[in-house]
């Protein structure tokens, strides 16, 4: 059964992408458990985690999916992006490739994703400033002229980690507040919560009353 | 838990009974990971004394039989249920004894073992199940568990033959396992793969010739401009044919393989000295099946060969990634369809997850309709039980034991979604009483359970009408 814990205001599904290796099963770790480790596995297919945190006095419970760096594969893929609202685009600080190929993941999200999903770039890594590769003033300029929040974060070192969450957290809500979002319904992914927003639901539920950021 | 009686099974056996025993799993992997990091300490062996793998494994038998399930342990070996050939099978000296001069030699060492049974042999006394709780799982307490010794002589006696009856082979593992010698789970892998053909009198030249092969491809396919420059190339050269090129998309694939060796089984030393040879192993792999190029996941299906195979007396390791290789090679054959690009539900992975889907839909009905009302896709789940052949699930000892049973099928796949399947069914009473982000969790970190158990709900669930009905709740 839900349980107390469980309960909370709002729900939103934030979806991990980036090439192989830049630290997204890490950043998730980091963020839902308190935990790094340098002897994880590559993900495959894909991980989840869940985490709560408030948000102007309301519950937010954030599940973040971990995706594949190496999966492309789209009928695959689009079970992973399906009703995500929010997108942390990690790219490695000290491998310029994984920013280069930044281009391509937006491309990803805009043909699989939601076309108003929140993205946020992220560039992991930050303990490692002596191996940089990318400078923090291309990665900002990159992410405002694609209308991206930028964040340099370390999961090693647990610097802006909690940010990064944090950030594209309540700004998916503050957008979501901004359309009046309808309380009560119920999600798809959370049948035991009552209180729960559901922003951008399967497009195949078919169901109305559902409430929607966008 | 799924405790005695929490489910309730239809079934009409389709095939019959079902011999069964079971392994202390448990107490195996910890065993197992004792040795491996003692070895890791001294390094100097090749071979833990007494197979790490030392867990004395399920039995299942592979069908026929007359229905229900039997616990534990079968009875005393009847060769007869096992083997078309008399009880007391003959066994005469092979015609031609092969070469045990060079005790560095894996094969020949195998070879000496197996038939003559000088290896001691790690005595590990079977300790019958006492977990086997759910009616699916469930077999009678009566019969004595088969001794370790026993099962070495019925493999010896099998492995003898002047030409291996492989589907003996094939019934030997499934009906009792590989016994815990160091030289058995090799072999058994090199035949159930075909790496090493049936007739004995073949075995010494085939590896020789493979080996060399092996390593000829390393050798050739790696090209090296600074060192022999080409006339007419350069290293900005974007022609097809330049070395330079070719040499700069090496590199590349290098450093992509190179990410996923170094987090390939991370947490076990004694996995560290066999990174070398697991980056050659997928290198010459793509290098060979180029329009399939490195996915990762397929260092996780390369690694358990090198494992099993460099868990023996060796000294050249060699012929351990030579032999990896090849047997890598063979399951690669049939899952090959699970790591090419599918676009479409019909073909590759996303058919194998439909298949698991429907299976499940057909094997617990309730079950998958409770996950098609949470949204729970196969996708999320077993994507990575099926293209990992479960490694990221158990423990690697565990995991061992899972892929004898899964290579003694010559079509894997089918077998590892039933599998796949009884784990669900296993853990449902908890599935069907959690939200999505309960199930999900539990899912993708699939709580610690006896793999012998496992097997024999899946094989209940494959021979038999078997489908979940009901739920009675404790």
């Amino acid at each position: 059964m839900a349980r107390s814990d469980d309960e909370y205001d709002y729900l939103f599904k934030v979806v991990l992408i980036g090439d192989a290796g830049v630290g997204k099963s890490n950043l998730l770790s980091r963020f839902t458990r308190n935990e790094f480790s340098l002897e994880s596995k590559s993900t495959i297919g894909v991980e989840f985690a869940t985490r709560s945190i408030q948000c102007e006095g309301k519950i937010i419970k954030a599940q973040i999916w971990d995706t594949a760096g190496q999966e492309r594969y789209r009928a695959i893929t689009s079970a992973y992006y399906r009703g995500a609202v929010g997108a942390l685009l990690v790219y490695d600080i000290t491998k310029k490739d994984s920013f280069d190929n930044v281009q391509r993941w937006l491309k990803e999200l805009k043909d699989h994703a939601d076309a108003n999903i929140v993205i946020m770039l992220v560039g992991n890594k930050s303990d490692l400033q002596h191996l940089k590769a990318v400078t923090t003033d291309d990665a900002s300029a990159f992410a405002e002229s694609n209308g991206l929040s930028f964040i340099e974060t370390s999961a090693l070192d647990n610097s802006n980690v909690e940010e990064a969450f944090r950030s594209i957290l309540s700004e998916i809500y503050r957008l979501g507040s901004k359309k009046a979002l309808e309380k009560g319904s119920t999600s798809n992914f959370a049948p035991n919560a009552t209180q729960t927003i559901v922003i951008n639901p399967p497009a195949d539920e078919g169901k109305t009353e559902k409430a929607k950021c966008c | 838990m799924a405790t005695a009686g929490a489910y309730t099974v239809v079934a009409s056996d389709a095939g019959g009974g079902h011999v069964a025993r079971r392994l202390g799993a448990a107490a195996g992997a910890r065993r197992w990971r004792r040795a491996h990091e003692q070895q890791a300490a001294v390094k100097a062996r090749w071979r833990c004394g007494c197979c790490a793998c030392a867990s004395d494994r399920h039995g299942l038998r592979a069908s026929g039989g007359a229905g229900g399930l039997e616990q534990r342990a079968p009875p005393p070996l009847r060769p007869s249920l096992l083997s078309p050939s008399p009880p007391a099978r003959p066994s005469p000296p092979p015609p031609s004894e092969p070469d045990h001069s060079s005790p560095s030699d894996t094969i020949s060492a195998q070879i000496h073992h197996a038939l003559t049974g000088q290896q001691p042999s790690a005595h590990l006394p079977l300790s019958p199940s006492a977990s086997s709780l759910s009616t699916l799982s469930a077999a009678s307490t009566s019969a004595p568990p088969i001794h370790a010794d026993s099962r070495e002589e019925l493999f010896r006696a099998c492995l003898r033959t002047p030409t291996v009856d492989v589907d003996e082979l094939r019934r030997l593992v499934w009906a009792h396992g590989i016994p815990p010698a160091p030289w058995a789970r090799p072999l058994a892998w090199h035949l159930l793969t075909a790496y090493l053909p049936p007739d004995r009198l073949d075995w010494q030249p085939t590896l020789a010739v493979k080996r060399a092969n092996y390593w000829s491809h390393v050798a050739n396919l790696s090209v090296d401009p600074t060192e022999r420059p080409v006339t007419g190339d350069h290293p900005l050269s974007d022609a097809h044919d330049s070395q330079w090129k070719q040499y700069f998309d090496d590199c590349q694939l290098r450093v992509c393989i190179r990410r996923d060796v170094e987090r390939t089984h991370p947490d076990l030393h004694s996995f560290a000295p066999l990174r070398d040879a697991l980056e050659r192993i997928l290198f010459v792999y793509v290098k060979l099946h180029p329009t399939l190029g490195y996915k990762q996941g397929m260092n996780e299906l390369a690694a358990p060969f090198l494992l099993t195979f460099a868990d023996t007396r060796v000294k050249d390791l060699s012929d351990v990634e030579a032999d990896a290789y090849f047997c890598f090679d063979s399951i690669m054959i049939e899952m090959v369809s699970c790591y090419e690009p599918c676009n479409s539900d019909v073909t590759g992975i996303a058919r194998q997850l439909r298949e698991l889907q429907a299976l499940l839909r057909i094997k617990d009905p309730a079950l998958e309709r409770h996950f098609e009302k949470l949204g729970i896709d196969t996708r999320f789940y077993g994507l990575r039980w099926i293209r990992l052949w479960l490694m990221h699930e158990f423990h690697v000892p565990d995991c061992l034991c899972l892929w004898d049973s899964f290579l003694t099928s010559e079509l894997r796949l089918p077998w590892i979604r039933y599998v796949c399947v009884a784990m669900v069914i296993r853990i449902r009473e908890r599935l069907l009483v959690e939200d999505f982000a309960g199930c999900m969790k539990l899912l993708l970190n699939y709580p610690p359970c006896d793999v012998s158990e496992l097997l024999r709900i899946a094989d209940r669930l494959r021979t038999s009408n078997v489908i979940i009905v009901r739920t009675a709740r404790r």
